[in-house]
C-alpha cells in the first residue's frame, strides 16, 4: 500500500526536488517550442514588433516563469554536481551560498528587466 | 571511512569506456554546467532589447556580429544536446530503458536527433 504524504517524513524530502527538476524541464521545453513557433509564424522585424510582444502580460509572465524555472532547474542540477565533486562539506556549503545569492540576484534582475524595464 | 580509503580508484578519463547511456549522461551534466553561462547573457540581451531604440539596435548588432553568432551557436547547440539527453531521462523516469537494448537505442536516438538539429540550426544561423 502506498504511504500517505503525511507519513513520508524526511525520508522523502528529496522527492520534491526530483519533481521540481522535471516539471521545470517540461515547462522550459514547452516554452521554447511555443516561442519558436510564435516567432516563426510572426517574426520580429522591427522594434515595434518587439514592443508589442514584450509588453503583453501573457508573454511577460510566461518569460518570467521560464527564467525562474531555469534558475530552479540550474540550482538543483548544480547542487548535485557540487555534491558529487566537492567533498569537504564546508567548502560545498560556502559555494552553495554564493550560488544561492547569485541566483537570487539574477531572479530579481530578471523581474526588473522583464516587467519594470 | 577507513575502509573506503583503501578501495581502488580508477579515474583515467582517457581509458574509461562508458556505455552509450553513461556517455550521454555525463554529456548532459557537462552541457548543463555550460548552460549556466547562458542565463546572465540572455537576461543582458533582454535588458538591451527593452532599453529603448538605442538599446534595441545595440542588441541586434551584438546578436548579428560574428562573435555574437559564435556564442549563439554554442549556446543553441549545448541547449539542443542537453534537451535531447534530458528528454531521454524523462523517458527513463517513465519506465523506458529498463531493458539494456532499449536504453542503448534511446541513447543513440538522442545523439542522432541532436546531431541533426545541430546541423539544421547551424545552417539557419550561419547561412
Amino acid at each position: 500500500m502506498a504511504v500517505g504524504m503525511s507519513e513520508r517524513g524526511s525520508l522523502h524530502a528529496g522527492l520534491g526536488e526530483w519533481v521540481i527538476q522535471r516539471l521545470t524541464a517540461v515547462y522550459m521545453l514547452l516554452f521554447i517550442v511555443i516561442t519558436f513557433l510564435r516567432l516563426s509564424i510572426l517574426p520580429i522585424s522591427s522594434q515595434a514588433d518587439w514592443l508589442l510582444l514584450s509588453s503583453s502580460l501573457f508573454f511577460q509572465i510566461g518569460l518570467l516563469l521560464f527564467i525562474f524555472s531555469m534558475l530552479a532547474h540550474a540550482w538543483l542540477g548544480l547542487k548535485s554536481v557540487l555534491l558529487d565533486y566537492i567533498h569537504p562539506w564546508r567548502v560545498r556549503f560556502l559555494l552553495q551560498m554564493i550560488v544561492a545569492l547569485l541566483f537570487l540576484a539574477t531572479g530579481l534582475w530578471a523581474i526588473l528587466v522583464v516587467i519594470l524595464k | 571511512m577507513k575502509k573506503a580509503e583503501k578501495r581502488p580508484v580508477f579515474l583515467n578519463l582517457l581509458q574509461i569506456r562508458l556505455p552509450r547511456g553513461g556517455l550521454l549522461s555525463i554529456i548532459h551534466r557537462a552541457t548543463g554546467v555550460l548552460l549556466l553561462l547562458a542565463i546572465p547573457l540572455s537576461i543582458y540581451i533582454l535588458q538591451l532589447l527593452n532599453g529603448g531604440a538605442e538599446g534595441y539596435s545595440h542588441a541586434l548588432s551584438l546578436l548579428q556580429s560574428t562573435p555574437g553568432k559564435v556564442l549563439i551557436s554554442l549556446i543553441t547547440w549545448t541547449l539542443i544536446q542537453h534537451s535531447l539527453s534530458g528528454i531521454r531521462h524523462l523517458l527513463m523516469d517513465m519506465g523506458f530503458s529498463y531493458d539494456k537494448n532499449i536504453a542503448r537505442l534511446t541513447a543513440n536516438t538522442a545523439f542522432i536527433v541532436s546531431f541533426l538539429l545541430i546541423i539544421l540550426t547551424g545552417v539557419w544561423i550561419w547561412l
